[in-house]
Protein backbone atom coordinates (compact mmCIF):
# COMPACT_ATOMS: atom_id res chain seq x y z
CA UNK A 1 0.00 0.00 0.00
CA UNK A 2 1.16 3.33 -0.88
CA UNK A 3 0.03 6.62 0.05
CA UNK A 4 1.63 9.93 -1.68
CA UNK A 5 0.34 13.24 -0.83
CA UNK A 6 1.95 16.06 -2.55
CA UNK A 7 1.59 19.54 -1.02
CA UNK A 8 1.17 22.99 -2.74
CA UNK A 9 4.55 23.96 -1.70
CA UNK A 10 5.66 20.82 -3.63
CA UNK A 11 7.40 19.05 -0.61
CA UNK A 12 6.05 15.71 -0.50
CA UNK A 13 5.30 12.76 1.96
CA UNK A 14 5.25 9.29 0.63
CA UNK A 15 4.31 6.19 3.04
CA UNK A 16 4.64 2.60 1.95
CA UNK A 17 4.14 -0.89 3.70
CA UNK A 18 4.95 -3.39 1.33
CA UNK A 19 7.26 -6.70 1.16
CA UNK A 20 8.74 -5.97 -2.48
CA UNK A 21 9.14 -2.65 -4.06
CA UNK A 22 11.40 -0.52 -6.42
CA UNK A 23 12.13 3.02 -6.60
CA UNK A 24 13.83 5.78 -8.56
CA UNK A 25 12.70 9.00 -8.46
CA UNK A 26 12.02 10.23 -11.83
CA UNK A 27 12.80 13.93 -10.57
CA UNK A 28 15.64 14.77 -8.46
CA UNK A 29 14.66 18.55 -7.61
CA UNK A 30 13.52 17.66 -3.78
CA UNK A 31 16.14 17.29 -0.67
CA UNK A 32 14.45 13.72 0.50
CA UNK A 33 14.77 12.36 4.10
CA UNK A 34 13.95 8.21 4.12
CA UNK A 35 12.96 6.69 7.67
CA UNK A 36 11.96 3.10 8.04
CA UNK A 37 9.99 2.00 10.66
CA UNK A 38 9.61 -1.75 10.35
CA UNK A 39 12.05 -3.37 8.67
CA UNK A 40 15.05 -2.84 6.34
CA UNK A 41 15.21 -0.86 3.05
CA UNK A 42 17.92 -0.87 1.31
CA UNK A 43 19.15 2.75 -0.78
CA UNK A 44 21.56 3.02 -3.58
CA UNK A 45 23.42 6.57 -3.38
CA UNK A 46 25.54 6.87 -6.09
CA UNK A 47 26.54 3.43 -6.78
CA UNK A 48 27.06 3.18 -3.05
CA UNK A 49 24.65 0.80 -1.03
CA UNK A 50 23.42 1.46 2.40
CA UNK A 51 20.72 -0.25 4.46
CA UNK A 52 18.07 2.23 6.44
CA UNK A 53 16.92 0.00 9.59
CA UNK A 54 14.28 1.82 12.02
CA UNK A 55 17.17 3.45 14.18
CA UNK A 56 18.50 5.33 11.56
CA UNK A 57 16.98 7.53 8.42
CA UNK A 58 18.73 8.77 5.20
CA UNK A 59 19.11 12.59 3.78
CA UNK A 60 19.13 12.26 0.28
CA UNK A 61 20.48 16.19 -1.52
CA UNK A 62 18.92 17.16 -4.36
CA UNK A 63 20.27 16.27 -7.52
CA UNK A 64 21.59 13.10 -5.76
CA UNK A 65 20.51 10.23 -8.16
CA UNK A 66 19.30 7.00 -6.13
CA UNK A 67 17.12 3.99 -5.73
CA UNK A 68 15.17 2.09 -2.92
CA UNK A 69 14.56 -1.44 -3.09
CA UNK A 70 12.56 -3.50 -0.75
CA UNK A 71 12.38 -6.96 -0.54
CA UNK A 72 11.68 -8.84 2.38
CA UNK A 73 9.22 -11.39 4.14
CA UNK A 74 7.32 -9.45 6.01
CA UNK A 75 5.78 -5.92 5.43
CA UNK A 76 8.25 -3.10 5.53
CA UNK A 77 6.89 0.53 6.34
CA UNK A 78 8.57 3.63 5.67
CA UNK A 79 8.08 6.99 5.41
CA UNK A 80 9.86 9.50 2.79
CA UNK A 81 9.74 13.20 3.32
CA UNK A 82 10.56 15.42 0.21
CA UNK A 83 11.10 18.96 0.02
CA UNK A 84 11.32 21.20 -2.54
CA UNK A 85 14.82 22.74 -3.15
CA UNK A 86 13.27 26.12 -3.04
CA UNK A 87 11.56 25.64 0.52
CA UNK A 88 15.30 24.11 1.61
CA UNK A 89 17.31 27.40 0.52
CA UNK A 90 14.49 29.66 2.05
CA UNK A 91 14.68 27.96 5.46
CA UNK A 92 18.21 27.46 5.26
CA UNK A 93 18.24 31.06 4.74
CA UNK A 94 16.05 31.68 7.71
CA UNK A 95 18.15 29.47 10.27
CA UNK A 96 21.47 30.57 9.38
CA UNK A 97 21.56 34.13 8.06
CA UNK A 98 21.38 37.57 10.40
CA UNK A 99 17.95 39.78 9.83
CA UNK A 100 20.62 42.23 7.92
CA UNK A 101 21.72 39.79 5.29
CA UNK A 102 18.00 38.75 5.00
CA UNK A 103 16.75 41.79 4.80
CA UNK A 104 19.78 42.44 2.58
CA UNK A 105 18.49 39.40 0.05
CA UNK A 106 21.60 37.66 0.64
CA UNK A 107 22.36 33.70 -0.45
CA UNK A 108 19.15 31.53 -1.09
CA UNK A 109 21.65 29.01 -1.91
CA UNK A 110 21.14 24.94 -1.80
CA UNK A 111 22.26 23.50 0.88
CA UNK A 112 24.38 20.19 0.64
CA UNK A 113 24.22 18.23 3.60
CA UNK A 114 26.54 14.88 4.10
CA UNK A 115 24.50 12.00 2.80
CA UNK A 116 24.84 9.54 5.40
CA UNK A 117 22.63 7.64 7.97
CA UNK A 118 21.73 9.77 11.00
CA UNK A 119 20.20 8.88 14.44
CA UNK A 120 16.35 8.36 14.37
CA UNK A 121 15.92 9.45 17.59
CA UNK A 122 14.45 12.42 19.85
CA UNK A 123 12.15 14.94 18.59
CA UNK A 124 12.57 13.93 14.84
CA UNK A 125 11.34 10.70 15.58
CA UNK A 126 8.58 11.43 17.99
CA UNK A 127 7.44 14.41 15.04
CA UNK A 128 7.89 11.47 12.40
CA UNK A 129 5.56 8.74 14.66
CA UNK A 130 3.07 11.50 15.44
CA UNK A 131 2.72 12.33 11.31
CA UNK A 132 2.62 8.47 10.71
CA UNK A 133 -0.03 8.50 12.97
CA UNK A 134 -2.33 10.79 11.72
CA UNK A 135 -1.53 9.59 8.03
CA UNK A 136 -2.81 6.22 9.29
CA UNK A 137 -5.90 7.82 10.64
CA UNK A 138 -6.85 9.18 7.04
CA UNK A 139 -5.67 12.78 8.34
CA UNK A 140 -5.41 14.93 5.09
CA UNK A 141 -5.17 18.47 6.17
CA UNK A 142 -2.08 20.56 4.43
CA UNK A 143 -1.82 23.28 6.87
CA UNK A 144 -0.80 19.64 9.41
CA UNK A 145 1.11 18.35 7.08
CA UNK A 146 3.26 21.51 6.58
CA UNK A 147 3.92 21.46 10.30
CA UNK A 148 4.70 18.10 10.48
CA UNK A 149 7.26 18.79 7.53
CA UNK A 150 8.36 22.33 9.07
CA UNK A 151 8.92 20.68 12.27
CA UNK A 152 11.01 17.58 10.79
CA UNK A 153 13.54 19.47 8.88
CA UNK A 154 13.83 21.79 11.57
CA UNK A 155 14.97 19.03 13.53
CA UNK A 156 16.89 17.27 11.27
CA UNK A 157 19.19 20.47 11.17
CA UNK A 158 19.31 19.90 14.83
CA UNK A 159 21.05 16.30 14.06
CA UNK A 160 22.59 17.56 11.49
CA UNK A 161 24.48 19.99 14.20
CA UNK A 162 25.12 17.55 16.63
CA UNK A 163 26.45 14.70 14.15
CA UNK A 164 28.50 16.65 11.54
CA UNK A 165 29.04 20.12 12.83
CA UNK A 166 30.18 19.14 16.25
CA UNK A 167 32.27 15.99 14.78
CA UNK A 168 33.82 18.27 12.13
CA UNK A 169 34.98 20.67 15.20
CA UNK A 170 36.52 17.39 17.00
CA UNK A 171 38.51 16.42 14.25
CA UNK A 172 42.44 17.93 14.42
CA UNK A 173 42.99 19.28 10.75
CA UNK A 174 44.13 22.63 10.61
CA UNK A 175 42.14 23.13 6.94
CA UNK A 176 37.88 23.18 6.83
CA UNK A 177 37.72 21.46 3.49
CA UNK A 178 40.13 18.63 5.12
CA UNK A 179 38.08 18.33 7.84
CA UNK A 180 35.13 17.88 5.61
CA UNK A 181 36.55 15.32 3.56
CA UNK A 182 37.80 13.03 6.76
CA UNK A 183 34.29 13.36 7.92
CA UNK A 184 32.57 12.58 4.87
CA UNK A 185 34.79 9.45 4.42
CA UNK A 186 34.37 8.37 8.49
CA UNK A 187 29.96 8.89 7.36
CA UNK A 188 30.85 5.93 4.52
CA UNK A 189 32.95 4.22 6.97
CA UNK A 190 29.81 4.44 9.57
CA UNK A 191 27.56 3.34 6.98
CA UNK A 192 29.35 0.51 6.07
CA UNK A 193 29.29 -0.70 9.60
CA UNK A 194 25.15 0.02 10.17
CA UNK A 195 24.77 -1.99 7.05
CA UNK A 196 27.15 -4.69 7.22
CA UNK A 197 26.59 -5.14 11.07
CA UNK A 198 25.26 -8.45 10.47
CA UNK A 199 28.53 -9.82 8.71
CA UNK A 200 31.91 -10.65 9.70
CA UNK A 201 33.20 -6.62 9.65
CA UNK A 202 36.58 -6.39 8.71
CA UNK A 203 38.87 -3.46 9.05
CA UNK A 204 40.22 -3.91 5.86
CA UNK A 205 36.96 -3.72 4.04
CA UNK A 206 35.87 -0.54 6.03
CA UNK A 207 39.26 0.93 5.40
CA UNK A 208 38.84 -0.07 1.16
CA UNK A 209 34.94 0.88 1.18
CA UNK A 210 36.28 4.80 2.85
CA UNK A 211 39.12 5.20 0.83
CA UNK A 212 41.52 5.68 4.24
CA UNK A 213 44.85 3.68 5.86
CA UNK A 214 43.20 1.48 8.44
CA UNK A 215 45.39 3.56 11.18
CA UNK A 216 44.16 6.60 9.54
CA UNK A 217 40.68 5.30 10.18
CA UNK A 218 41.32 4.06 13.60
CA UNK A 219 42.52 7.68 14.63
CA UNK A 220 39.98 9.66 12.91
CA UNK A 221 36.92 7.62 13.34
CA UNK A 222 38.18 7.72 17.24
CA UNK A 223 38.46 11.27 16.95
CA UNK A 224 35.29 12.49 15.47
CA UNK A 225 32.90 9.67 17.42
CA UNK A 226 35.37 8.82 20.57
CA UNK A 227 35.12 4.88 20.15
CA UNK A 228 36.59 3.13 17.86
CA UNK A 229 34.69 1.22 14.94
CA UNK A 230 34.99 -1.90 16.14
CA UNK A 231 33.13 -0.50 19.51
CA UNK A 232 31.10 1.26 17.69
CA UNK A 233 29.95 -2.05 15.74
CA UNK A 234 29.36 -3.55 19.53
CA UNK A 235 27.30 -0.90 20.08
CA UNK A 236 25.40 -1.16 17.07
CA UNK A 237 24.86 -4.89 17.33
CA UNK A 238 23.79 -4.60 21.38
CA UNK A 239 21.60 -1.57 20.15
CA UNK A 240 19.82 -3.45 17.44
CA UNK A 241 19.56 -7.18 19.67
CA UNK A 242 17.77 -4.92 22.52
CA UNK A 243 15.06 -3.76 19.49
CA UNK A 244 14.44 -7.13 18.56
CA UNK A 245 14.03 -8.29 21.92
CA UNK A 246 11.61 -5.49 22.69
CA UNK A 247 9.72 -5.98 19.20
CA UNK A 248 9.56 -9.84 18.16
CA UNK A 249 9.53 -13.26 19.43
CA UNK A 250 12.69 -14.44 18.11
CA UNK A 251 14.63 -17.06 20.20
CA UNK A 252 17.81 -15.86 21.41
CA UNK A 253 20.16 -17.63 19.76
CA UNK A 254 18.17 -16.72 16.39
CA UNK A 255 18.44 -12.92 17.71
CA UNK A 256 22.65 -13.63 18.09
CA UNK A 257 22.73 -15.02 14.80
CA UNK A 258 20.54 -11.90 13.29
CA UNK A 259 23.40 -9.69 14.74
CA UNK A 260 26.31 -11.08 13.53
CA UNK A 261 27.18 -12.85 16.43
CA UNK A 262 28.73 -16.65 16.14
CA UNK A 263 28.69 -17.59 19.82
CA UNK A 264 25.11 -16.73 22.51
CA UNK A 265 27.76 -16.72 25.48
CA UNK A 266 29.77 -13.92 24.33
CA UNK A 267 26.72 -12.11 23.14
CA UNK A 268 24.81 -12.36 26.60
CA UNK A 269 28.35 -11.30 28.33
CA UNK A 270 28.38 -8.25 26.40
CA UNK A 271 24.78 -7.78 26.42
CA UNK A 272 24.76 -8.24 30.60
CA UNK A 273 27.97 -5.19 30.76
CA UNK A 274 26.47 -2.67 28.89
CA UNK A 275 22.58 -2.74 29.77
CA UNK A 276 23.45 -4.37 33.62
CA UNK A 277 20.90 -7.05 33.33
CA UNK A 278 20.91 -10.27 31.17
CA UNK A 279 18.69 -10.71 27.83
CA UNK A 280 15.96 -12.68 29.44
CA UNK A 281 15.14 -10.29 31.72
CA UNK A 282 15.59 -7.34 29.65
CA UNK A 283 12.96 -9.23 27.39
CA UNK A 284 10.27 -9.48 30.07
CA UNK A 285 10.87 -5.28 31.11
CA UNK A 286 10.36 -4.30 27.67
CA UNK A 287 8.60 -6.46 25.53
CA UNK A 288 6.05 -4.56 23.29
CA UNK B 1 -13.27 15.21 20.81
CA UNK B 2 -9.93 16.35 21.65
CA UNK B 3 -8.17 14.49 24.92
CA UNK B 4 -6.43 16.44 27.17
CA UNK B 5 -4.80 16.62 30.45
CA UNK B 6 -4.46 19.31 32.97
CA UNK B 7 -2.73 20.35 36.09
CA UNK B 8 -5.79 22.68 36.89
CA UNK B 9 -8.54 21.50 38.35
CA UNK B 10 -9.48 24.98 39.15
CA UNK B 11 -10.19 28.14 36.19
CA UNK B 12 -12.01 31.49 37.45
CA UNK B 13 -13.34 33.32 35.33
CA UNK B 14 -14.86 36.58 34.64
CA UNK B 15 -17.43 35.84 31.61
CA UNK B 16 -18.08 32.22 32.19
CA UNK B 17 -19.71 31.52 29.23
CA UNK B 18 -16.80 32.95 27.10
CA UNK B 19 -14.22 30.51 29.40
CA UNK B 20 -16.71 27.62 28.14
CA UNK B 21 -16.42 28.73 24.43
CA UNK B 22 -12.70 27.33 24.36
CA UNK B 23 -13.56 24.06 25.94
CA UNK B 24 -16.99 23.42 24.20
CA UNK B 25 -16.64 25.08 20.77
CA UNK B 26 -13.26 24.60 20.38
CA UNK B 27 -11.64 21.57 21.62
CA UNK B 28 -15.09 19.84 21.87
CA UNK B 29 -15.43 18.64 25.08
CA UNK B 30 -18.36 17.57 27.49
CA UNK B 31 -19.35 20.62 29.47
CA UNK B 32 -21.64 20.46 32.61
CA UNK B 33 -23.27 23.65 33.36
CA UNK B 34 -23.90 23.70 37.68
CA UNK B 35 -26.22 26.89 37.37
CA UNK B 36 -25.29 30.27 35.91
CA UNK B 37 -22.28 30.61 37.87
CA UNK B 38 -20.19 27.14 37.62
CA UNK B 39 -19.24 24.52 34.95
CA UNK B 40 -17.03 21.16 35.11
CA UNK B 41 -15.74 19.97 32.29
CA UNK B 42 -15.64 16.26 31.78
CA UNK B 43 -13.31 13.58 29.83
CA UNK B 44 -13.88 10.41 30.00
CA UNK B 45 -16.78 10.52 32.74
CA UNK B 46 -14.77 12.14 34.82
CA UNK B 47 -14.38 16.19 36.26
CA UNK B 48 -11.23 17.76 34.05
CA UNK B 49 -12.03 21.18 34.86
CA UNK B 50 -14.00 23.31 37.22
CA UNK B 51 -14.70 26.81 36.30
CA UNK B 52 -16.51 29.19 38.28
CA UNK B 53 -17.51 32.98 37.44
CA UNK B 54 -16.03 35.64 39.49
CA UNK B 55 -16.06 39.09 39.01
CA UNK B 56 -12.74 40.40 38.20
CA UNK B 57 -11.11 37.15 38.54
CA UNK B 58 -7.54 37.41 37.87
CA UNK B 59 -6.46 35.22 34.99
CA UNK B 60 -4.87 31.91 35.39
CA UNK B 61 -1.32 30.96 34.52
CA UNK B 62 -0.09 27.98 33.06
CA UNK B 63 -2.79 25.85 32.70
CA UNK B 64 -1.20 22.66 31.35
CA UNK B 65 -3.60 21.08 28.85
CA UNK B 66 -1.35 17.50 28.27
CA UNK B 67 -1.42 16.03 24.89
CA UNK B 68 0.38 12.71 22.79
CA UNK B 69 0.53 15.43 19.86
CA UNK B 70 1.29 18.93 20.45
CA UNK B 71 1.59 20.04 16.48
CA UNK B 72 -2.35 18.07 16.03
CA UNK B 73 -3.43 19.85 18.85
CA UNK B 74 -1.95 23.27 17.81
CA UNK B 75 -3.23 23.32 14.32
CA UNK B 76 -6.59 22.42 15.41
CA UNK B 77 -7.15 25.20 18.18
CA UNK B 78 -5.23 27.85 15.12
CA UNK B 79 -7.57 26.76 12.42
CA UNK B 80 -10.59 27.13 15.05
CA UNK B 81 -9.60 30.79 15.32
CA UNK B 82 -6.95 30.83 18.35
CA UNK B 83 -4.16 32.68 18.45
CA UNK B 84 -0.85 31.28 19.91
CA UNK B 85 1.50 33.52 21.81
CA UNK B 86 4.02 30.97 21.24
CA UNK B 87 4.45 27.93 18.49
CA UNK B 88 5.01 24.67 18.96
CA UNK B 89 8.59 25.09 20.63
CA UNK B 90 11.13 22.41 22.54
CA UNK B 91 11.84 22.37 25.78
CA UNK B 92 13.60 19.85 28.06
CA UNK B 93 10.45 17.82 28.70
CA UNK B 94 9.22 17.91 25.25
CA UNK B 95 7.39 20.43 22.96
CA UNK B 96 5.21 23.27 23.99
CA UNK B 97 2.73 25.95 22.44
CA UNK B 98 1.21 28.69 25.12
CA UNK B 99 -2.50 30.39 24.20
CA UNK B 100 -4.25 32.62 26.11
CA UNK B 101 -8.49 32.55 26.19
CA UNK B 102 -10.71 35.36 26.22
CA UNK B 103 -10.45 35.85 29.40
CA UNK B 104 -6.59 36.07 29.83
CA UNK B 105 -6.17 32.63 31.29
CA UNK B 106 -2.64 31.28 29.82
CA UNK B 107 -2.59 27.60 28.76
CA UNK B 108 0.56 25.92 27.70
CA UNK B 109 -0.52 22.56 25.16
CA UNK B 110 2.53 20.16 26.73
CA UNK B 111 3.23 17.25 24.76
CA UNK B 112 5.47 15.17 27.31
CA UNK B 113 8.68 13.57 25.83
CA UNK B 114 11.28 10.82 27.28
CA UNK B 115 14.71 11.41 25.51
CA UNK B 116 16.19 8.59 27.44
CA UNK B 117 14.58 5.89 25.68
Amino acid sequence: MRYIKELSNRNRIVSENTCKSFYKPSDSSHYTIKFVLSGVEKCIINKREISIFPDSFAMLNTGTDYNSVIDSITPVNTISLSFDTNFVSDFNDAHRLTDNALLDGKSNQSPLFIETLYPFVGDIHYNVMNLKNQLDRGVDNEMLMNEYLYHCLLNYYGVYQKEVVQKLSKLSFTKAKTKEEILKRLAVAKDYINSNYDKNVLLEDISACCCLSVNHLLRTFKEAYGISPYQYLMQLRISRAKYLLKSTDYPLSEIVCLIGFENTSSFIRLFKQTTKMTPAKFRKEHYV
Amino acid sequence: MTEVITNSLQLKADDLQKALALFKERLHMEVDEIGSKSAVVIQGGEALIYLTEERNAKPSTAVQLTTPDCIALYCLLKSKGIVFAQAPTYINEGMVAEFYDAAGNQFLLIEPRNYND
